[in-house]
């Protein structure tokens, strides 16, 4: 034990040290199912590209990159990538409202250099010009800043521009009161601004430029708008009307400045002087339905931009897209509707990324995916401009600065879905949602942050297999598995061989003993994969397994029938106990005080003295333990089942539980302490009464000798008592749970198959007529060679029956070759499809093609292995088709599964996605 | 209502106890615990105050036959506690015109307001009485203490400090702000200039010699004929602010006055940068002291590399709301400025509450928040002393400082301790017991009871 801990430490330190060599590293990559460099040189996607980034740089962007070694990897198979959005007209400092018609605010004052901007990164914006203001004939001065990142790095223009609006006029005078105003300080005349007409706005620019100082008086804001323009700063002229924007490409040539505009509603009409003059147009489109509180009509702009204008001006003008002025802009949404006036794809995207980087003089670190540049990126749930697309991430300098909330919801799109139930869907989508098919059809909802997965236009979608024989999970245990052995209790977790039959697209197994015992035996629905030990399992009992081979049909079916009449009896007390239960839960919602004697006498029931329960005193000894240690075990058994606990041998008097099984003399066990090579299992033998003795090992790694002797038969810690009587609040106590009966109630009832070992004519009709007939319980054929001279009888109790094939597809029926999947598929008998193997079930989708091969129809094949293997079972509600409500078992094909040259690109299981490389 | 008027008149006849009383020759204080802040607390010792001065602490001090003594067994007594930014004892924090730096506090300090009064009680001794927040260029402060019929006899240093605010102040955008700071700083060089060319036209003048060079050779020549009384109250504050000699170009004169230290508003973090920025601008860097808003501590790294004092207003708490979960998280103050080894002062909290009002309550939620309790009690004594220029007279007990005092009946960080006498340069100037006032907001609810029946 203690050795244990040694390993599990030294495990734990080696993880540690692993874990920091990574986080040393700066450098990672990025690797995407599309990557949009958006570069001049490479405008369209990469596919299945990859961006490595350095110091929040980017170092290379291409398709398998030779990464440098270490580098860590983060992989989006589904997702896009694209540089961060440029927002060249944002609303970030919100409004500003100095007075002077000139003036020399700047709008990097206003930027909050701390502020947590998550709702414009969540947008994809990472970059934005900040505008000093729209209200005055110059504003002052604007500036770029990042949207992320350390507070002192944000800023990447502080003096970006000379801000110009056109169409302002009416500027309000300007008071200056002295202070204080005296007999000899009188107070002046407000001073009077200008323009007060469209006429008069350039005569006013062209004054305020080479004008000197007049009165000998600092006019600050007019000092301030001469350094600016002395500096060389460009010119972002903001204008809507034609009028303007004739005005404004009159100036910028009279001047010689570099220039652009922004607003340029009606830009449309200038195309071709704007084209001559080479002022690139940032294009305010209205984004409306982002409004917090929008009425259609109410606040219709009459000059907003309309959506054919962005197409127009594109043909001729370098063209970048913003949102109205003062509000936070959906980018990705803007660049969508201008696809609606008919921009381009390529150019609506280029116009929120790289167009306005190079308008706004900050290439050279965003707007695109290059070397060197600033790795501002962003990963995409999807396409860029797809309406159902939102930004999972966005990164500003290599940091992570934004990322969307988690969410399991998946959509699957592709060229053809089956759903099972005889529809498909063409060109369709498919919604998973907690483990669940929540829709499916042509175009299905988007929840926000769902992942997509575009599997392409000639991809198949099916439900999960299922395997209706299987023996997966058993470990080659050749045991006998009776009627009260639970299961699915041995599936924990998906081991090795799980993924691989997962992998296969075998989603489902009917797990079932190799030897059934004579009281019958458990069918169990397993799945193949889960993310937790409750998602592996389907259905505790679906399935009752009797044998009537090599019996003489009547004494068989005479034995069975005792055995159903004792479970109707149980079956009885339960449904009584429910009657009672339903009663007393009514009464005491009624208020009915239910007053029944309580009988105080316990009844210990007498613990019949067994193999194994009881104290144990163990010995290890051997392998790296330089002397042997002895402690103590309690254990007890139940059935074939033993369960207990195992004291330290350190004396530290920590306990860890053992489970197993015993069986014969050969006792299994495993004590659940976790070390890096699974729990630690015991395999002993009890040689003589009171003693065993055998090995207990770690994985390959340890293994040790035991011995131990039973030093006290009494049933220590696990003393049944059981209470006959009511509780005292007066509600019926449970009849007694018979778990070797426990399977048949669900049988009666009729809602599970009975499975039934059936070869002959005779042992087939036998068990159709007593189960079917006699019980109404549906019947599932195993074994049955003859099932099709008994076809008839087959037929006529059509939904009751169901066969599972033989594994032997191609066998000799009276001299000729017979394939029984072909032959009763053709009858109409439901079929199903088994492994009758552990992870050889892997290798029934290979059955499923020879199937097809020998004339069964792929679509039959298909419905073999899903929505009829599932009604066999009255699992039809669960698995077997992909209607909303059922568990997400799905597999994407590369084509219909059973045509050559289709391959099996994914697996769900319950939701969960089969990870691909252990595959 | 005669009643009442007997009331009011007996309330006038108690306020302001300590008015005209003289410094007696020598105090003594006995078998006190004291906490010097400046050293490690002593349990049981005596502290002798010669004319006001602290004249000797210790555990074995001899107490001379004519001092008189005050046996304070069981009581705690502390240095006397320091408000280091506050408008009160004015009837209005601000003027409503941006740039005053020619407005002094002196002309609007109100000695006979309850507010004195109130922070007397509270142990407070010095209070650095400045223009609010409200404003871009506020005007000068004053040093003075809670006691005293005029402003000359409460004053304890005159002004140095002149209030700035980079937070917009109302109505005022922080475009509008920083550009109005920036104009009153280009203003003052552009008098200058002018001022210097004029001075240059009046020697020549004088002298009977022609102006011979260009307007910008002038200026510079004229610099060191600026004297003090040609410059103009508004320009004077502001060249004292940048250090108090007249540069123009890279023209430097003699300093003409002592330069000025600014308290500098910061509501948020992001006002941190360019407040520190504006000081370095305009040299007075280094007598730059920020006044900062809850949610400035996000700036720590900015204002470790400074390394100025800082003076911490509003909420100790900050709250913030995660803008797409809608959280709420929530940071306490102090305890970040404490970590980063940065020097601040507290103040009374913007809640009118009375516990808030108390710079000891103050503290006490400083270490509940995880601040040593040192540090905490610093932060209300020797820090604000210091950070006034003040730490060789004010915020510790020890030889040779003003004998500021604060007598509690506990430890001072605990909720049940009150002030029980304040001595303020050896005047006993508060005394609990005669705090009639006091006497009667405790007693009234019993009065109330007996008078009910009219």
């Amino acid at each position: 034990m203690n050795r244990l801990r040694t390993i599990r430490r030294a495990a734990a330190l080696g993880l540690c040290l692993l874990a920091t060599g990574l986080a040393g590293a700066e450098r990672f990559a990025i690797r995407a199912g599309a990557v949009y460099p958006l570069t001049e040189a490479q405008p369209g996607p990469i596919v299945d590209g990859m961006v490595l980034i350095e110091d929040g740089r980017i170092v290379a962007v291409g398709r398998g990159l030779d990464l440098p070694p270490g580098t860590s990897v983060r992989h989006w198979p589904d997702a896009v990538i694209v540089p961060g959005f440029v927002s060249a007209a944002s609303y970030v400092v919100g409004r500003h409202t100095g007075p002077h018609t000139v003036g020399a605010y700047r709008a990097a004052d206003s930027f909050d250099t701390y502020a947590d901007y998550r709702q414009h990164l969540a947008w994809g914006t990472t970059t934005a010009h900040l505008s000093p203001g729209g209200h005055r004939l110059v504003a002052g001065s604007g500036a770029v800043v990042k949207l992320a990142g350390p507070a002192d790095e944000r800023v990447l223009r502080p003096l970006a521009d000379v801000s110009i609006n056109l169409g302002q006029f009416q500027p309000p005078d300007i008071i200056r009161p002295p202070f204080y105003a005296s007999s000899d300080v009188a107070i002046e005349p407000a001073e009077r601004q200008r323009p007060t007409s469209r006429l008069g706005q350039f005569l006013e620019l062209n004054q305020r430029i080479t004008a000197g100082p007049s009165d000998g008086r600092l006019d600050f804001h007019q000092r301030g708008f001469q350094q600016f323009w002395e500096h060389g700063l460009p010119l972002r002229i903001q204008a809507r009307r034609a009028a303007d924007l004739e005005g404004a490409v009159r100036f910028a040539a009279q001047h010689k400045r570099p220039a652009y505009l922004v607003g340029a509603a009606e830009g449309d009409w200038l195309r071709d002087a704007l084209a001559t003059a080479d002022l690139p147009v940032v294009l305010r489109v209205e984004d409306p339905y982002n409004r917090p509180t929008y009425e259609i009509g109410a606040t219709l702009d009459p000059l907003a931009a309309r959506l054919v204008t962005a197409a127009r001006l594109a043909e001729r003008v370098p063209l970048a897209l913003a949102g109205r002025d003062g509000e936070v802009a959906d980018l990705r949404m803007v660049a969508l509707l201008a696809r609606r006036g008919g921009l381009s794809a390529e150019k609506a995207l280029q116009a929120i990324t790289r167009i306005p980087a190079e308008i706004l003089g900050v290439a050279d670190r965003v707007g695109s995916l290059a070397p060197g540049r600033d790795a501002d990126l962003l990963v995409l749930s999807g396409p860029p401009l797809d309406v159902t697309t939102h930004v999972l991430r966005t990164y500003v300098d290599g940091e992570l600065a934004y990322e969307a909330e988690g969410s399991d919801a998946v959509v699957i799109r592709a060229g053809t879905i089956w759903v099972g139930n005889g529809e498909i869907v063409r060109d369709g989508s498919l919604l998973v949602e907690d483990g669940k098919i929540r829709a499916v059809g042509q175009r299905v909802p988007h929840p926000p942050q769902a992942r997509l997965i575009d599997a392409g236009a000639d991809a198949f979608v099916s439900p999960g297999f299922i395997d209706a024989h299987g023996h997966l999970g058993l470990e080659g245990d050749q045991g006998t598995v009776a009627a009260n052995i639970l299961l699915h209790r041995i599936v924990g977790r998906a081991s090795e061989e799980f993924l691989r039959v997962a992998g296969a697209g075998v989603t489902t197994v009917m797990l079932s003993g190799y030897r059934i015992g004579g009281s019958g035996s458990r069918v169990t629905a397993i799945k193949t994969y889960g993310q937790r030990p409750d998602e592996m399992i389907g259905k505790p009992i679906a399935g009752v397994r009797f044998s009537m081979t090599g019996k003489d049909p009547l004494l068989g079916t005479k034995s069975i029938k005792s055995l159903l009449e004792r479970g109707k009896k149980y079956a009885e007390t339960w449904q009584k106990y429910d009657e009672e239960l339903k009663k007393w839960k009514e009464d005491r919602a009624a208020g009915k005080q239910t007053k029944k004697k309580v009988e105080e006498v316990a009844d210990v029931e007498a613990v019949a003295i067994d193999p194994i329960t009881g104290t144990w005193e163990y010995t290890i000894s051997g392998g790296p333990i330089p002397e042997p240690v002895t402690s103590t075990m309690l254990l007890k058994l139940t059935g074939a089942q033993i369960e207990g606990r195992l004291l330290d041998p350190q004396g530290s008097g920590e306990e860890a539980v053992v489970t197993g099984t015993l069986n014969g003399k050969q006792v299994e066990m495993e004590i659940d302490q976790e070390t890096p090579f699974g729990n630690p299992k015991l395999v002993a033998t009890l040689e003589r009464d009171d003693y065993m003795s055998g090995a207990l090992s770690i994985g390959d790694v340890l293994s040790l000798e035991f011995e131990a002797t039973r030093t006290d038969k009494s049933d220590v810690e696990f003393k049944v008592k059981r209470r006959k009587s009511r509780n005292k609040d007066g509600r019926p106590t449970p009849p007694k749970v018979d778990e070797n009966l426990e399977p048949l109630r669900p049988l009666l009832a009729g809602e599970i198959p009975a499975v039934v070992d059936a070869t002959t004519v005779g042992e087939i009709i036998a068990a159709v007529e007593l189960f079917v007939d006699e019980y109404k319980v549906p019947v599932v054929l195993l074994n049955a060679s003859d099932a099709t001279d008994a076809s008839e009888q087959l037929l006529e109790r059509k939904d009751k029956v169901g066969v599972i094939v033989e594994t032997r597809l191609r066998t000799t029926r009276d001299d000729r070759p017979y394939v029984q999947a072909v032959d009763l598929g053709r009858k109409g008998v439901r079929i199903a499809l088994q492994s009758d193997a552990e992870d050889g079930a892997r290798n029934l989708p290979l059955m499923g093609l020879y199937a097809v091969r020998e004339g069964l129809g792929g679509d039959a094949a298909l419905r073999a292995l899903t929505i009829e293997a599932a009604r066999m079972f009255g699992m039809q509600d669960q698995v077997g088709t992909l209607e909303p409500g059922k568990q997400a078992d799905i597999l994407i094909h590369t084509g219909h599964p059973f045509d050559a040259g289709s391959r099996l690109e994914r697996v769900f299981v319950g939701g969960n996605e089969v990870p691909r490389h252990e595959r | 209502m005669t009643r009442m008027l007997t009331l009011g008149v007996a309330l006038l006849a108690a306020a302001l106890p300590a008015v005209g009383q003289v410094a007696p020759e020598r105090v003594a204080l006995t078998g006190v615990r004291i906490l010097p802040i400046s050293g490690p607390a002593i349990d049981k010792g005596t502290i002798l105050i010669e004319r006001g001065r602290i004249a000797a602490v210790g555990e074995d001090v001899e107490v001379p036959f004519d001092a008189r003594v005050f046996e304070l067994d069981g009581r705690t007594v502390m240095p006397g506690l320091i408000d280091v930014h506050t408008w009160r004892g004015m009837d209005q924090p601000n003027e409503t015109r941006p740039v005053t730096p020619q407005l002094d506090v002196y002309d609007a300090i109100d000695p006979s307001q309850l507010f004195f009064e109130d922070s007397l009680r509270l142990g407070v001794t010095a209070i650095h009485v400045m223009p609010g927040d409200n404003t871009v260029v506020g005007g000068l402060g004053r040093v003075v203490r809670p006691i005293g019929r005029t402003l000359g006899e409460m004053t304890i240093a005159p002004g140095s400090f002149l209030k700035l605010a980079v937070a917009p102040k109302g109505g005022f955008d922080r475009m509008m702000q920083m550009s109005t700071l920036r104009e009153a700083f280009a203003k003052l060089s552009d008098e200058l200039g002018k001022l210097a060319e004029a001075r240059y036209e009046e020697d020549r003048k004088e002298k009977d010699e022609p102006v011979d060079v260009v307007p910008d050779e002038a200026r510079k020549r004229g610099v060191k004929l600026i004297r003090v009384e040609d410059l103009t109250d508004e320009t004077r504050n502001l060249l004292r602010l940048t250090g108090g000699a007249v540069t123009v170009g890279d023209e430097t004169g003699e300093p003409l006055l002592d330069p000025l230290g600014a308290f500098v508003h910061c509501a948020r973090a992001m006002d941190v940068a360019p407040a520190i920025q504006i000081a370095r601008d305009n040299g007075f860097f280094d007598r730059l002291v920020l006044v900062l808003g809850p949610e400035c501590f996000k700036a720590i790294p900015e204002l470790k590399k400074a390394a100025r004092p800082v003076v911490l207003v509003g909420d100790l708490t900050h709250r913030e709301t995660d803008p797409l979960t809608g959280k709420v998280r929530e940071t306490f103050v102090p305890r970040k400025y404490a970590d980063a080894g940065l020097m601040f002062s507290l103040l009374p909290g913007p809640s009118s509450s009375l516990p808030e009002r108390m710079l000891t309550y103050q503290a006490a939620r400083c270490v509940r928040g995880g601040v040593g309790r040192d540090v905490a009690l610093r932060a209300i004594t020797s820090h604000p002393a210091e950070t006034l220029g003040l730490g060789d007279q004010l915020g510790s007990i020890e030889v040779g400082r003003a004998a500021h005092l604060v007598v509690f009946t506990g430890d001072p960080l605990d909720f049940n301790s009150v002030v029980e006498r304040v001595f303020i340069d050896g005047i006993p100037a508060y005394d609990r017991a005669r705090d009639v006032r006091l006497q009667r907001l405790l007693s009234f609810q019993e009065t109330n009871a007996e008078e009910t029946p009219e």
